[in-house]
């Protein structure tokens, strides 16, 4: 069983492998020098993942910032560039991406302008800086300041030529400008430009007990477990703790995730990876025409994504469930404007109700999910069943083939439903081969439009909205969603996903032996996200690296 | 005329705002291909992009060479012919790994797409080298204030798979230049934020030098960070410490040395209302803006994604309704409004092509001596195929050129070709252009003037 379950990935490999090879005319030379992913065959032994910078999510740059500065951080949009998404999420982006010159310029726009607001603002830097200054320069409270600040924001203490560098930089600067204030913002908006703050330099030591693997250092686990868990710099106790050397070891981490876990940054920042495994963040500029759409509003698509976190955060953190709940709950939470779409009676006031629904069962029924796969005018079983097979079950779609065949018009009158429209992408090759894993489960949630409101009939024809999920039949979308929620892959995925956004990366083959334990622990405690964000702590795979190495 | 002290005054600390006219006659030489002080009239390059290809039937003029007929889809660019030149029946030599991420890769880079697909996790794709534009800028971006400067119209683009269909402008695998959307803020970072109180410009000017030992500071930093780390990394590094430097030489630099100088007009910012996006006056407010940045000689290389590789625009201003991708896989017979969609793309394209012919530079105008690659992520959109590519140069590059000439390659030639010409037009003697299939050694001498 618990193989099964660590495999999950593998099923459908040979089918994918017959599909690439169908793509692509062949007269392309370059080899891909970093296919970034498992190979085919798992090993026994296990080995760890290669270190590498990791540049802060605009979340991170955003959280630390409030942490540090000690204020309401407000950053407009586009004052930094967007993360980089890759294989689903940002922290895995972040791994890879590079700060291009106009990045460069947003940072240092921003930091400096952070610093000179924090600066100016005379009823609360005196808190921040910690030390009254006796004159426009003061040697001993700039150099504890910095000292103080620097650990926070470089994520571990300064080394003495670092410390000399920044202290040496504001007292210029307090010179200069004849300002003990404005030459600390100087030094500020500097030091959280610095590579040191705007990576985080998890690089590893070598590990005691094993030759050629590296051992994250204390400190580096107190970054790793603040960015994974609370999603911003570590604060003074777990640096604390982290200098004491506590994160080396199992039950030093133990204490400390329960501890992070119990804050409430914890749910928002969970709360942020579940949006982008289900990549929500479509819903921002959600774009429906109001005539055809009569449901839709400025302000629906926030309202979707709340619906979504709602029930995330109650399974997770208020009941702390079984996670797979959220394939079958009957429950789930509507607004006003929501209530419209699934044509509920609205609750009153602006507030969330929770109300259990008879037409749909969990987050495949939720307008969120089936609002972003789909297109502006129409459902998508191709979108819907990809994000299913992608974001739930672990496989791999592969990408749109180079050519595609000229399909037949449909005659006028013709090919009334998604399903009839989609049949022929299921019989002409090279469409078959993919569409064929998407279509049929999509075609499964038929039954909800473009905006995810219930219908039984498009364009006057009764949609049929039965299939089979790798050979196990439903009727419609409610016996879709308890396939999932008993299908043996989901766990699995979802930790999976975890732990690809917790280390930014996806999974390699060497890490399986170490993953397996935590998909244990995970199926052990009964799908609990507490209990598996603990285990991808503690496993060796987030504790262990490898060198990076020196060819790129 | 403006005091050049006010000027220089202006540009540190970001503050004020003034700007270099374009060049009158009066100040060039009598060549028109000079600056009244001797030095060359620049030439510069761009791209304008869009996605989801085209209607070949409706694209490709029916006939070739000089004074060729504009096709159905051309004809919003009859203002502008003489500057022209369209070349069709080319084929994107890199392979066709997968649809509209190897076609947009191979026009834009001449090299083949890096996938990024482990197994059991949604694929990606990045470029293997730099784009085109890129290439051109380490050269033509040597001294002026920004290296290059990257628009975008359409947000509706895509994120998800990798920087391949997001970004058109890249400076490596995974390493993008993420373009601006807001005319407005494109304005406030060029020309820079106003201080209308001397004091605290005053003060803002001392600030600069600061910034300065400061980034000098942090580039010290990186550098240091670079011996502890592996190859990968210390690439990503590499990149970052280039910026820090470009930041750190523009708070530095003197502007530009051309024209007289006035103050312009902030731009609007154009948000999207109600689901609909304002396309035509964004592309406007750019075009206009990006006149005035080519006249200034604030930046010689640009990019502007219309619409982005797989985008899903709603082109709602030709009665679309459906996104942009979708329309051209789903729309049946002949396509009616996915036709009317690149036509109305080529509208926008005639208005900065327009714009910058209707900019006196020396003798002639600043179209003469650019150049401008107008390409898509696929040939066909419905389709998703690579040969017989849609191929644009606007502009003659200062003469390196035909205009108003249609070629059409008959035995499906090297679509990189194009580039290496282009690369040349700009006066770089490069000897090769692209990568694996797609490199070539020699430029497309059929549309280069003699």
């Amino acid at each position: 069983m618990r193989t099964q379950l660590a495999l999950s990935g593998t099923v459908l490999s040979a089918a994918l492998a017959a599909c690439v090879g169908d793509i692509g005319d062949g007269d392309g030379t370059f080899q891909n020098p970093d296919p970034g992913g498992p190979t085919t065959t798992e090993p026994t032994a296990f080995t760890p993942a290669p270190s590498r910078l990791r540049k802060l999510t605009r979340a991170q740059y955003q959280n630390s910032l409030r942490d540090l500065l000690g204020t309401a951080v407000s950053l407009a949009k586009d004052a930094l560039e967007d993360d980089s998404e890759r294989n689903g999420f940002s922290a895995i982006g972040a791994s890879y991406a590079t700060i291009s010159p106009r990045g460069v310029e947003q940072y240092e726009a921003a930091s400096m302008a952070l610093a000179k607001q924090v600066m100016a603002d005379t009823a609360n830097r005196g808190k921040l800086v910690g030390c009254s200054p006796a004159g426009a320069t003061d040697a001993t409270c700039t150099r504890a300041f910095v000292a103080k600040f620097g650990r926070r924001a470089f994520r571990r203490p300064l080394s003495t030529d670092e410390l000399d560098r920044w202290v040496g930089i504001a007292t210029d600067a307090q010179t200069k400008l004849t300002s003990f204030w404005e030459g600390m913002e100087i030094a500020i908006g500097g030091m959280l430009t610095s590579p040191h703050f705007l990576y985080r330099e998890e690089l590893g030591e070598p590990d005691p007990a094993r030759p050629g693997v590296l051992r994250y250092t204390s400190l580096e686990m107190a970054s790793r477990l603040s960015f994974f868990l609370r999603d911003t710099t570590p604060d003074d106790a777990l640096l604390d703790a982290a200098e004491r050397g506590d994160l080396v070891s199992v039950d030093g981490l133990k204490s400390q995730v329960e501890r992070l876990l119990s804050d409430p940054a914890a749910r928002s920042s969970f709360d942020a990876f579940f949006a982008e495994l289900l990549h929500l963040s479509p819903l921002d500029g959600l774009t429906r025409d109001k005539t055809a759409f009569p449901a839709m509003t400025a302000t629906l698509g926030a309202s979707m994504r709340s619906e979504t976190l709602k029930l995330f955060d109650e399974i997770v953190f208020e009941r702390d469930a079984d996670v797979r709940e959220l394939f079958d709950s009957p429950t789930t939470f509507v607004n006003a404007e929501l209530a419209k779409v699934y044509g509920l009676t609205p609750p009153s006031g602006s507030a969330f109700a929770k109300v259990t629904l008879t037409d749909r069962l969990g987050i495949l029924g939720h307008a969120s999910f089936l609002s972003v796969n789909a297109h502006v005018a129409s459902s998508s079983p191709t979108y819907r069943g990809k994000a299913i097979r992608e974001r739930f079950l672990c496989e791999s779609i592969p990408a749109p083939p180079a050519s595609v065949p000229p399909l037949p018009d449909p005659a006028p009158g013709e090919r009334a439903t998604a399903r009839q429209r989609l049949e022929m992408h299921r019989k002409v090759e090279p469409c078959a081969t993919c569409h064929k894993m998407m279509d049929p489960v999509g075609l499964g949630l038929e039954n909800y439009d473009a905006l995810g409101a219930f219908r039984d009939k498009e364009n006057g024809t009764t949609i049929d909205p039965s299939g089979d999920l790798d050979g196990k039949a439903f009727a419609g979308p409610k016996d879709l969603a308890k396939l999932l929620r008993a299908d043996p892959r989901t766990g699995p995925c979802f930790a999976r996903n975890l732990y690809r956004h917790a280390s930014g990366h996806v999974e390699l083959p060497g890490e399986e032996p170490a993953l397996k334990n935590v998909l244990s622990t995970f199926e052990g405690s009964g799908f609990r996200v507490k209990s598996l964000a603990l285990a991808i702590v503690t496993s060796d795979a987030f504790r262990f690296a490898v060198a990076q190495g020196d060819t790129p | 005329m403006i005091n050049r002290r006010q000027l220089l005054r202006g540009l540190f600390g970001g503050a004020v705002v003034s700007v270099g006219l374009p060049l009158l006659d009066v100040m060039s030489s009598t060549s028109g291909q000079a600056h009244a002080d001797g030095t060359p009239l620049p030439k510069r390059f761009g791209i304008f992009f869009w996605g989801n290809g085209v209607r070949l039937a409706k694209w490709n003029p029916s006939n070739t060479g000089a004074g060729f007929t504009l096709s159905e889809s051309l004809q919003p660019l009859k203002n502008v012919k003489d500057q022209l030149t369209v070349v069709s029946g080319m084929k994107i030599k890199t392979g066709n790994e997968r649809g509209h991420h190897a076609g947009c890769v191979g026009i834009l880079s001449g090299a083949p797409m890096i996938s990024q697909d482990p197994k059991g996790a949604p694929y990606a794709s990045t470029f293997s080298n730099r784009s085109i534009d890129q290439a051109i800028a380490a050269e033509l971006g040597k001294t002026t204030r920004f290296k290059s400067l990257e628009m975008a119209i359409s947000r509706n683009v895509v994120g998800s798979e990798g920087t391949t269909l997001r970004y058109v402008s890249h400076n490596g695998p995974d390493s993008p230049n993420p373009p601006e959307f807001d005319p407005k803020k494109l304005f406030e970072r060029v020309f820079g934020v106003g201080f209308e109180d001397p004091e605290a410009k005053k003060r803002e000017d001392l600030k600069v030098g600061l910034r300065r030992s400061v980034l000098d500071a942090v580039w010290g930093e990186a550098k240091s960070l670079q011996s502890k780390v592996g190859a990968a990394d210390r690439v990503r590094l590499d990149a970052h410490m280039t910026g820090i430097r470009a930041l750190e030489t523009r708070l530095a630099s003197l502007p530009p040395s051309v024209g007289a100088c006035a103050k312009p007009t902030a731009p609007g910012s154009y948000p999207t209302v109600d689901g609909k996006e304002p396309l035509e006056e964004r592309m406007k407010a750019f075009s206009d803006l990006l006149a005035l940045v080519l006249a200034c000689d604030i930046t010689r290389v640009f990019s502007i994604q219309f619409t982005g590789s797989v985008g899903y625009t709603v082109f709602w201003q030709v009665g679309a309704s459906g996104g942009h991708h979708e329309i051209t896989h789903d729309e049946p017979g002949e396509q009616p409004t996915v036709q009317a969609s690149t036509v109305f793309t080529m509208k926008q394209l005639a208005y900065l092509l327009e714009k910058l012919k209707a900019t006196p530079e020396g003798t002639g105008n600043l179209l003469d001596r650019t150049a401008i690659l107008c390409s898509s992520d696929t040939a066909h959109g419905r389709e998703h195929t690579i040969d017989d590519y849609p191929i644009l140069v606007a502009g003659k590059a200062g003469g390196a050129f035909k205009g108003d000439y249609h070629y059409r390659s008959t035995s499906g030639e090297n679509a990189s070709s194009v580039l290496l010409s282009l690369v040349r037009s700009m006066g770089i003697a490069a000897t090769e252009f692209g990568k694996g299939g797609g490199l070539v050694t020699k430029g497309l001498s059929a549309i280069e003037a003699a």
